[in-house]
């Protein structure tokens, strides 16, 4: 006959173990097509090339490769990181080319006359492009000199990078000045690591 | 005027669809609906997919970019990146039914230009971006033999360049199913809620055993299905709309076995479904909304305008409306497709109550080992996901956590379906968003993924396969050590007879089978040829999906390969070939050799760098050996493409190398493959006369020269598209080069001639006892000469068939004379009648022996 022992103890026991990893995982979001490295908001200070806020002023789609791109045009206000000439053109995955759909699900899209502030990265392509696809970016509401930056918690689904298991992205609001600041003393302290 | 135009020849390839009968319904595709139903009648799916009219010989190929990950993980190479990409491959090409072959193309330049269909498989540098799929279709359908469809012209799947972050390094399982799923929607399926591989990526529990579940198949042969590939399969229908009679869009339908697997469809925007692609079984049917941050790519009208969903939220119920496990227990459908009655079950309609939210979803689960004792422990040390449950164990914990905090008061219960049955105990779990659920190990609980229900009394939530069920620990490696003879003897506990072990992404071919016991065995194995001095991660898979990475990734054993220098190309007969024409493609053989490699037949890949010019068959002569045929597809891009020969892990390339050139008017044009003349027989065996199809073949027969290894051949029949000619009776066994002079120019492709078919010299009963006549069960010997032994040893080449029909073959041994005894069992009864009984091996055919069977 088998036991149904389980004891008090037994489930403060089991809860300590699965606390403890919940210090890594603190919930999850599903997959869409994308699968994605969750990056800390200094994560994305780190590792982007450029950090620029500004306003989509049109959008264009152009192949690079294999892959055709969605080129977002900005009118680019301030530089919180990266070359003072740095890029004013966004390029993600996917778009409309000659009537054709190339369909990226999970890729952000912009919209013409609305302000974000992207995390860029350069690499070998040549393109700027937002780093962890929709991770990288502030939503910028007109709501005064200091508006309000949303970056909306990624749907995609997103690894722990330390873990390699799933694990749940989070909706940051802060202000520009906020922001601001913070890029600037991340990138003073030299922080890599995710926090 | 364009559009009108082009809205006119849409509606004109939609009407004709209708006339060809109804389609099926969409399980979770890329959907374009070209109109409207009458009523609430389904819709008409009209898919993105890949056309197999328009690839050579129905195969989709995959080049990888020669342009590799720049940053490796721990004893990681680009060799064991392309090894987890081609298995990836080998996984979905394996699809029962399917009429769509998915190839392995070898390397590519990222810029290469091809006119033919094709994915890429290239690596991106982003931060943060672990692969994503860009499907590329056609802006117009096209249509086929079940109607309209849009045809994929290009998918490409980003993979990261850094293989340190996750999901690598390539030797982890999670980067084989993460490519296994990418690749999927490079095909044309998107996402379900089933944990297939095609799941969203927390709640998949696919692995390297168990790569596909029954969903995606069933996805993959909705797609690609060959001509009646469900008449021994079911489907269950119906309609889900809200209590008010309003159709739901995009609800999801799931039938389940509670043991078994779980197929799913989508619900189109009358709010009808269908799941197609049920293997014979008693399923339970339930629906559930997607989840609020799904982000599946909807369906589109004709214009490209999506529907959108009208009713995101309602209540999850099982069929018939219950959320009581037995009330559906006893609502089970039944699927059978041998009676037409419980084939296609019709009107399982669900009237749901809306709902403003989901009391949960996206649930992860986890369990958890003790690494030093190798048990699943809930105290253990090493976190797992998704869950494992020993069935031999008298309790298990699960814990469960959701994405958002499970709403109080908790789930009023916790069942596993399959007869687990209720937790006998559970609480929340630390964080509002977590349970533990306890659960009583039913005696004879058995193996296999187990289904979990939460039931909310209002609402319910189902995780298909949230726990995986295993009768033993995790496997351990505790030493590797090489032989001196090449071979390798890996040493553990937790292997057994079904363990496999791969060196990075590559099975290695097992020499001396494991002994031992679970606590201490081993293994010797061959290890895939490797890359000079490359160090291999060794990982012990299990069929019942662990395997030793489990307990063993933060110091995974590893092996060293000798160092051997650098693959290389050595030569080849030739560095260009022309293009086909007129729809035809150019055939050619290709003799090649290399250095610094060892070429291993059937692992080995030879690649021209272009979706234009594939490789049908290679065959390797010696390790540094090989020949191939190839064919260069009728209106290929012309220009300059990159050779590329793996073996392995050894990787050989010549960047823009060979070069395809416009077509030659002169050249005959060889249709591969070569045909027994006998359409019954599926080889080229000494003595058949076989068919060569093609053009320009024999312009003028009498300049014809035709030539099987340099010796003629005896021509029955030449002509401009077809030659007939006898393989001479004395041919010798294997790979042969067959020349062909059509008086103006040459054309070479190799014709594998094969083992004569074996031939009848008796038939016995088990006491040995020759038998004219017999009844349905009764066990025989029958009594073959010829048989090529190398078959004898591998069965699935060899059949037995009475009167057509497949009988069930019990063992192939040696027997007196030279002969072999291929014993059977008679598995049904032909009324006494005399019937043909026949010995089919590779798909050639014995002349039949006669028998009564009664």
């Amino acid at each position: 006959m088998r036991s149904l022992g389980i004891s008090t103890a037994h489930y403060s026991a089991v809860t300590r173990r699965f606390l403890q990893a919940f210090v890594l995982t603190l919930g999850l979001i599903p997959l869409q097509c994308a699968t994605l490295e969750r990056l800390s908001l200094d994560d994305m200070i780190v590792k982007s090339t450029a950090i620029v806020r500004g306003k989509v002023t049109a959008t264009y789609a152009a192949p690079s490769g294999p892959i055709v791109y969605t080129h977002y045009t900005l009118q680019v206000s301030e530089r919180f990181k990266g070359p003072s000439q740095g890029p004013v053109d966004v390029a993600v995955p996917g778009g409309t080319l000659n009537g054709v759909r190339y369909m990226v699900e999970g890729a952000p899209e912009f919209h013409v006359g609305e302000e974000y502030v992207f995390f860029l990265y350069t690499g070998k392509s040549g393109l700027a492009q937002v780093i962890g696809m929709t991770q990288g970016f502030f939503s910028l509401a007109q709501d005064g000199v200091d508006p309000t930056g949303t970056r909306r918690y990624s749907r995609e689904l997103m690894l722990d990078p330390h873990t390699g298991q799933p694990t749940k992205d989070e909706t940051l609001v802060m202000r520009v000045s906020e922001l601001r600041a913070r890029v600037a003393a991340t990138l003073a302290a030299g922080k890599g690591a995710a926090k | 005027m364009r559009r009108t135009g082009l809205m006119g020849r849409v509606w004109a390839i939609a009407a004709a669809a209708l006339l060809l009968g109804t389609p099926l319904l969409a399980n979770y595709h890329y959907i374009h609906y070209l109109s409207r139903p009458f009523g609430n009648g389904p819709f008409t799916p009209a898919y993105q997919k890949f056309n197999l009219a328009a690839l050579p010989n129905n195969t989709v190929n995959v080049f990888v970019s020669d342009i590799g990950p720049s940053n490796f993980g721990p004893n990681d190479s680009f060799g064991s990146v392309i090894s987890q990409i081609k298995q990836a491959i080998g996984a979905w090409s394996t699809v029962d039914g399917s009429d769509l072959h998915i190839g392995f193309g070898g390397l590519q330049n990222q810029n290469q230009l091809s006119n033919t269909a094709g994915i890429d498989v290239v690596f991106g540098d982003v931060p943060g971006v672990l692969g994503f799929t860009v499907l590329n279709p056609a802006g117009n359908p096209v249509n086929g033999p079940n109607g309209p469809f849009f045809p994929i012209v290009r998918s490409v799947v980003t993979l990261t360049r850094d293989t340190s972050q996750s999901p690598g390094p390539s030797y982890l399982e999670g980067f084989f199913t993460t490519t296994v799923h990418e690749l999927g929607h490079a095909l044309g399926l998107q996402h379900t809620y089933t944990s297939s591989a095609m799941s969203m990526g927390v709640v998949r529990n696919t692995t390297r055993t168990r790569p596909l579940d029954a969903d995606d198949y069933a996805g993959l042969l909705v797609l690609y299905g060959k001509a009646g590939w469900n008449a021994n399969l079911g489907s269950i229908s119906g309609r889900v709309t809200t209590t008010g009679g309003q159709p739901i869009g995009l609800a999801s339908v799931v039938a389940i076995v509670p043991n078994g697997p779980a197929v799913s469809a989508l619900t189109d925007p009358n709010g009808n479904y269908r799941i197609d692609g049920l293997q014979p079984n008693s399923y339970l049917l339930y629906v559930h909304p997607l989840p609020p941050d799904a982000n599946v790519t909807l369906p589109v009208d004709g214009n490209g305008v999506p529907f959108a969903q009208t009713v995101p939220f309602f209540e999850s119920t099982f069929y018939p409306g219950t959320r009581d496990l037995q009330t559906a227990a006893n609502a089970a459908i039944q699927i059978n497709p041998q009676f037409p009655i419980s084939k296609d079950i019709t009107g399982k309609d669900f009237s749901l109550q809306t709902r403003s939210s989901v009391p949960v979803y996206n649930l992860i689960t986890y369990s958890r080992y003790d690494s030093g004792s190798r048990a699943l422990a809930a105290t253990g040390d090493t976190q797992t996901t998704p869950a494992f449950f020993n069935s031999n164990q008298a309790v298990s914990t699960l814990v469960a956590q959701a994405h958002l905090p499970i709403p109080t008061p908790q789930p009023q219960s916790a069942a596993l379906l399959g007869s687990f049955g209720n937790a006998y105990a559970l609480t929340s779990y630390g964080a509002p968003s977590a349970l533990a659920l306890y659960f009583q190990t039913p005696v004879f609980a058995g193996a296999g993924p187990r289904h979990l229900v939460l039931n909310f009394g209002n609402d319910m939530y189902v995780l298909p396969d949230a726990v995986t069920l295993v009768q033993r620990s995790a496997p351990k490696v505790s030493s590797v050590i090489p032989n001196g003879d090449g071979t390798v003897t890996i040493a553990g506990a937790g292997f057994g007879l079904d363990s496999q072990i791969y060196f990075d992404g590559l099975p290695s071919a097992i020499v001396a089978k494991f002994s031992g016991t679970d606590a201490s065995g081993a293994v010797t194995v061959v290890p895939p040829p490797g890359a000079s001095g490359q160090t291999a991660t060794i990982t012990v898979y299990n069929t019942d999906g662990q395997n030793s990475m489990l307990l063993q990734s933060s110091n995974p054993p590893a092996y060293t390969y000798d160092n051997t220098g650098l693959p290389q190309i050595a030569g080849m007969n030739t560095s260009s070939l022309p293009a086909g024409a007129n729809n035809l493609a150019y055939s050619a053989m290709i003799d090649m050799s290399v250095a610094g490699m060892r070429l291993v037949d059937g692992q080995v890949t030879l690649g021209f760098g272009s979706d234009d010019v594939t490789v049908r068959r290679v065959w390797v002569q010696d390790p540094n050996h090989l020949i191939a045929n190839v064919v260069v597809a009728s209106g290929a891009a012309i220009g300059a493409s990159e050779i590329s020969v793996i073996s392995g892990f050894q990787v050989a390339q010549q960047p823009f190398a060979f070069q395809t050139q416009p077509n030659n008017p002169r050249l005959p044009l060889i249709a591969l493959p070569v045909l027994n003349g006998d359409q019954t027989q599926q080889t080229i065996y000494p003595g058949a006369t076989v068919v060569i199809y093609g053009s320009n073949l024999a312009t003028n027969p009498s300049a014809l020269q035709l030539t099987l290894n340099d010796q003629p051949v005896l021509v029955r029949f030449a002509g401009s598209t077809q030659i007939n000619f006898d393989i001479p009776s004395g041919a010798q066994i294997g790979p042969a080069v067959l020349k062909l002079n059509n008086g103006l120019e040459t054309a070479s492709v190799i014709v594998p001639v094969d083992n004569r078919p074996p031939v009848i010299q008796g038939i016995t009963n088990v006491s040995n006892v020759s038998v004219t006549a017999v009844a349905a069960g009764e066990v025989l010997n029958i009594l073959v000469t010829g048989l090529d032994p190398a078959a004898a040893g591998n069965p699935g080449r060899v059949r037995v068939t009475i009167s057509g029909v497949d009988m069930y073959v019990n063992s192939i041994v040696p027997a007196a004379n030279g002969q072999f005894a291929i014993q059977i069992i008679v598995t049904q009864s032909f009324g006494g009648a005399q019937v043909p009984v026949a010995v089919v091996v590779d798909g050639s055919s014995s002349a039949p022996a006669p028998l009564g069977v009664r």
